[in-house]
């Protein structure tokens, strides 16, 4: 319940929210935890394994327990920290891991059966039959183990990404990073002070405490304004860094809408990269709980939360509050619930040799042994020296010390160190390049303490920058050193929780050491501890010391396990956010995009080009309609298509020519200048990488053409060749790809169409087969080739990109005054096919020069890349797969590209496959389907009958193997 | 003589303004790459002198006046934007003007936007006039020059131009609605 004159939440701006299906009033500046709380809310979940009844557990990030679902539909997302979760007006959420309901969940079954489920308990039961496990054990185990789930619906929810870039990140804005921000800012570096809370202060703000004899909460506003003022200064709240990288890298997540109703065009959460040069990790510890039977139940909560709930919230967390600690830090939660006028029942002291508190029952040299309450707590047992007793109480705070939040520190690989006088890990020191770990990071607890921490570990960082250090006048603040007397579990019997979240008990931890999981990362994965989520936050420390304890080690020889990123758990869709539908990579226009989009051509993605798949005309219906006829149009008049989508790199240089004999497999210095060639390219690992055309326009220039697909990875492999194995060669290199349109113009009246573009007519006999020239075009310079991808007489006009969409459309009427018109990729396709040409369906990283039938243009005169690679016996093996021609001959008339090929009468299985069809279209030149596979032995297969059979579409087929060439041969066509 | 009519780079996409940073499409001129041969940097960056007053840019440097800017491109290669630029002794020069679009982003909320987008840091000290930079826009590789008043000028490619401008688009709504939910 609320108690009056506490808490910073704002009393006079009520917030209405539903939890469960039930409305509650909080105030602005509460968490949902806060809120419920003083509504009188005890349970908010059920575990992970047991279904046990959970109650809020800590105030902060590190909740193991209060996991909710907020919102609804495709707008639902699970596994919400209660306790970071900020209220608003119409915020809706629910519970999980329960049915029918919270209160009446029909999975504790679970809990009955404990004594079975211990640790491993999956392993050693569920491993016969072998065959269960997937269908049967596995789907049954998930559905009663778990946490919140997903809406099913894709997540409509907007999320962005973001670079920063500082000279001095601070994590953590409590005492120690608010005072190391201050020292910075003052230097004039560039600072970013990040914090996971939504305001600035950290454990000040969860305490009552004085600094320079006013509310420490003064000096947190005091500092926050000065920051506010300075302009290098940035504040970053809501925003949790959650991991650490090379080269002073940090990921971080901003919560940047999750706190309103309605965030408008704001991202929910947006996903930071930030690069700093320097870091100041300061953030804090967390308090770590003690284990004893019945330390789970709503109402048990830690002491530190407890104390912050009164403090920040306002809240008591019960009306009959015990404490449970080993230290003067949890006493003061006792006294400070007292001051604040609630029922203290009892103080119960670990120590013995420490004096009753005057104003709490005190049982010193004490331990709670047990607890009781169905959905909350009820009551306590208390036993000590004096014997035991029963005492009511529905709330327990429990302090067993604090655990420095060392994880970022432990992200790149820095093992943290024992410090023995807090009992716990500190990172270890000087571990990070230009990092600094100050205040309770570092072990350093006190108030003061962690003042100055902040300011000297933030000097130590600007003498390192060579920045000026700025002087600081001395501050007073509570300084007592840290008082907890290591103590862990105690020894009684029944169940004790050590990880909330993965409902890992001390017993666990136990079995686990027995049957020999003894190292930290072993009885980590054996039971759960530490893992998802929770990463371990409050139970740590505490599983180590049961773990040291059973197998007879120190903690600091038993070591903790690996910290991982992130630090707190990130949506995939802030990882992803610009990356997601359309977005997901770039879209590439071609020059004539709008003229083809005007033609009603709908696009199909080729790479990262948006091509024209087809040209529908009036009365096609299907897409295969419109593909026959523009086949047709260019086997008998004259196509039109925008080949601007293939790589077109210049290469300049004296060792031009020298250059190029080197990256492809064929001669290229024997060229003349106005005059092209096929070529071929291989890895360095001797398979095909890439084909194209090389044409020399000058003595020392020429142009090569790639593939669509390999644009990127040539240029990039030519770069190599250039920086790597040449580097003292004259060589430059351009990808001039995006500065041209290129059509190419093809089928026997294709000349007709091309001299009425030019500006000056040719003939064939002026530019022969893979000849080129500059050409005007309306005055424009630009280039033509005579090339051919049809097999039919062919030409290809480059000029400047911007007139390409009005050359296109030129050129298409044009061919349509002469039957033909425009052509797009599933013509193209079936085109090339019936010609046998490649794309890179066939060259698919997997064949050689010889798969191809290409072997002939591996140079035996020169050095080339890959040549040494592709003499290897696996490379030139008889059995190897071979480019082959397929027709159908069965009774089905069908091909389809991915389907397998084996011996007819042949079992189906792998060992008998003997290659794949690459690519497969219906020839409307020919009357039937064409393909193109690759076939163990092909070339020596001619007129041998293979089964082709491809289960998803359903076809199974005999056809005939046959040449690769289906059209024209000898290339009469395109030559003459 | 067939009449071309010019589409030039960007004809689909518009100027846009959002709050304090303007996304404009200014015309460049000619943008003209030049490489010169190894050791000819120093003749090269002399001819350039004669020729536009200007001469080779160090890594990571644009050299302007007020008719040209000559910008680093990469290892011995230079763009030049603004005059046309036939032949250089001593170097290999190329017309680009139909490779790139020029998008320009100004306005007091401008560097801002910007650093959110790109993974360069871009802060006034590290990045201003005089400085450029080959980086990604998304998943666009771009060109980024620094320009007075907190002004950059990005060369997208031509053909993913329209994903860049989407991206500056929406980076610019998203920073503007950020800043309206901290008001």
């Amino acid at each position: 319940m609320r108690v009056d004159g506490r808490g910073l939440v704002d009393r006079t701006r009520p917030v209405r929210f539903s939890f469960d299906g039930r409305f509650y009033e909080g105030y602005q500046g509460d968490t949902l935890a806060s809120a419920l709380l003083a509504n009188g809310v005890r349970l908010f979940g059920r575990s992970f394994k047991y279904h046990r009844p959970r109650g809020v557990f800590t105030a902060g990030s590190e909740e193991p327990n209060a996991l909710v679902t907020v919102g609804r539909g495709a707008e639902q997302t699970p596994n919400i920290r209660a306790t970071v979760q900020e209220i608003f007006a119409g915020l809706e959420a629910r519970s999980q891991n329960r049915w029918p309901s919270l209160k009446y969940d029909l999975l504790a079954a679970n809990d009955v059966l404990s004594p079975f489920l211990s640790a491993g308990f999956y392993y050693k039961t569920f491993m016969w039959p072998r065959s269960f496990w997937e269908k049967l054990y596995e789907p049954l185990i998930r559905r009663a183990a778990g946490l919140g789930a997903l809406s099913g619906a894709p997540d409509r929810g907007v999320y962005d990404t973001a670079w920063a870039n500082c000279d001095v990140l601070v994590v953590g804005a409590g005492p120690a990073g608010l005072s190391a921000a201050l020292t910075a800012a003052r230097s004039g570096l560039d600072v970013l002070l990040v914090d996971e809370n939504p305001a600035p202060g950290g454990r000040l703000t969860g305490e009552d405490e004085l600094i320079d004899g006013a509310p420490a909460t003064d000096w947190v506003a005091d500092v926050a304004a000065q920051l506010a003022g300075l302009k290098n200064v940035r504040v970053m709240c809501r925003t949790t860094v959650t991991g650490v990288f090379d080269h002073g890298t940090f990921s971080a997540l901003q919560r940047s809408a999750t706190h309103v109703p309605d965030p408008g065009d704001a991202p929910l959460e947006v996903f930071w990269r930030i690069v700093a040069k320097a870091c100041v990790l300061c953030t804090g510890a967390l308090e770590r709980p003690i284990a004893f039977p019945g330390n789970d139940r709503p109402g048990v909560m830690l002491a530190g939360a407890v104390r912050r709930y009164l403090h920040q919230y306002g809240v008591a967390a019960g009306t009959r509050v015990a404490v449970f600690t080993n230290s003067d830090d949890g006493r003061k939660t006792a006294d400070d619930l007292r001051a604040a006028g609630v029922d203290v029942v009892a103080l119960v002291e670990t120590r013995a040799g420490v004096k009753p508190g005057p104003d709490h029952p005190t049982f010193v040299g004490s331990t709670v042994t047990a607890t009781r309450g169905r959905l909350g707590l009820r009551e306590i047992r208390v036993e000590g020296a004096g014997g035991s007793q029963w005492i009511k109480a529905d709330c327990l705070a429990v302090s067993g010390g604090w655990n420095p939040t060392l994880h970022l520190a432990s992200h790149t690989g820095a093992r943290p160190v024992w410090n023995a006088a807090i009992a716990s890990f500190v990172p270890s020191p000087g571990a990070l390049l230009g990092f600094e770990v100050a205040g309770a990071a570092a072990g350093v607890f006190s108030t003061k303490g962690a003042i100055k921490s902040g300011r000297y570990r933030a000097k130590l960082i600007l003498e390192g920058l060579g920045a000026k250090v700025p002087r600081q006048g001395s501050v007073e603040a509570d300084d007592t050193p840290p008082s907890a007397v290591a103590f862990w579990q105690v020894p009684a019997k029944g169940r004790a929780w050590i990880d909330l979240q993965n409902d890992v008990t001390v017993k666990d931890v136990e079995l686990a050491a027995r049957e020999n999981y003894a190292s930290a990362e072993h009885m980590k994965r054996y039971t759960t501890l530490g893992m998802a989520p929770d990463q371990g936050k409050s139970s740590n420390v505490l599983a180590m010391a049961v773990l040291a304890a059973q197998t007879g080690r120190s903690i600091a020889q038993t070591g903790t396990t690996t910290f991982r990123p992130p630090y707190s758990p990130v949506a995939i869709g802030a990882m992803g956010a610009n990356g997601k539908g359309r977005r997901f990579a770039a879209e590439r226009l071609t020059p004539s995009h709008q003229a083809a989009l005007d033609r009603g051509a709908p696009m199909v993605e080729v790479g990262l080009w948006l091509r024209p798949s087809y040209f529908p005309r009036t009365g096609e219906t299907t897409w295969r309609q419109s593909c026959d006829r523009e086949v047709a149009m260019v086997r008998k008049a004259v196509g039109v298509s925008d080949v601007s989508t293939l790589g077109k790199i210049e290469v300049h240089g004296k060792n031009a020519a020298q250059f190029l004999d080197f990256v492809y497999t064929n001669k290229m210095s024997s060229l003349k200048v106005g005059r092209a060639r096929y070529g071929l390219m291989l890895r360095e690992d001797g398979f095909v990488m890439d084909d194209g055309t090389c044409a020399r326009i000058g003595r020392d220039r020429y142009v090569l053409t790639t593939t669509t697909a390999a644009a990127g990875a040539v240029m990039a492999h030519l770069e190599f060749v250039q920086q790597v194995l040449r580097p003292d060669w004259d060589l430059r290199l351009l990808s001039a790809t995006d500065h041209w349109a290129q059509l190419a113009v093809t089928g026997p009246a294709a000349l007709e169409t091309v001299n009425h573009l030019l500006d000056q007519p040719i003939s064939r006999e002026e530019l022969p087969f893979m000849g080129h020239r500059q050409a005007q075009i309306g005055g424009v310079d630009g280039r033509i080739f005579r090339i051919s991808f049809s097999g039919e007489l062919g030409f290809e006009l480059a000029v400047p990109a911007r007139f390409g969409d009005s050359l296109f459309r030129l050129a298409v009427a044009h061919a349509e005054t002469l039957g033909g018109g425009a052509y797009g990729m599933e013509a193209l396709n079936v085109l090339r096919l019936e010609k046998g040409f490649l794309t890179h369906a066939e060259i698919n990283g997997r064949v050689t020069a010889d798969d191809l039938g290409l072997g002939r243009m591996l140079s035996p005169d020169k050095d080339f890349v890959g040549k040494r690679m592709a003499t290897r016996p696996g490379l030139v093996a008889a059995r190897r797969e071979q480019l082959v021609g397929l027709r159908p001959v069965g009774a089905v008339k069908a091909l389809s590209a991915g389907a397998r090929l084996f011996e007819p009468g042949a079992g189906i299985c792998h060992e008998n496959m003997q290659g794949a069809v690459t690519s497969a279209a219906f020839s409307p030149t020919l009357g039937h389907f064409i393909g193109l596979a690759l076939l163990e032995g092909g070339r020596n297969r001619m007129g041998e009958t293979i089964r082709v059979l491809e289960r998803l579409r359903g076809l199974d087929t005999l056809c005939e193997v046959v040449s690769p060439v289906f059209f024209d041969p000898d290339g009469g066509r395109m030559r003459g | 003589m067939v009449d071309l009519i010019a589409r030039l780079p960007g004809a689909e996409i518009d100027a846009h303004s959002e709050g304090d940073c303007v996304l404009g499409l200014p015309e460049p001129g000619a943008l003209t790459w030049v490489s010169a041969e190894p050791g000819q940097e120093k003749p090269v960056g002399k001819a350039l002198q004669d020729a536009l007053g200007l001469g080779w840019p160090r890594p990571g440097r644009v050299l302007s006046n007020a008719q040209a800017r000559i910008a680093w491109f990469g290892d011995r290669q230079a763009l030049v934007m603004g005059p046309a630029l036939k032949s250089l002794a001593g170097a290999a020069v190329v017309d680009q003007s139909d490779g790139w679009l020029l998008m320009r982003v100004e306005g007091a909320g401008a560097r801002d936007m910007l650093m959110r987008l790109l993974p360069l840091d871009l802060r006034a000290a590290s990045f201003g006039p005089g400085h450029v930079a080959r980086s990604l826009a998304g998943h666009v590789p771009v060109i980024v020059l620094g320009r007075r008043g907190g002004a950059f000028d990005l060369l997208a490619p031509r053909s993913m131009a329209r994903t860049t401008h989407g991206d500056l688009v929406r980076a610019m709504k998203t920073r503007l609605a950020l800043r309206a939910l901290d008001a």
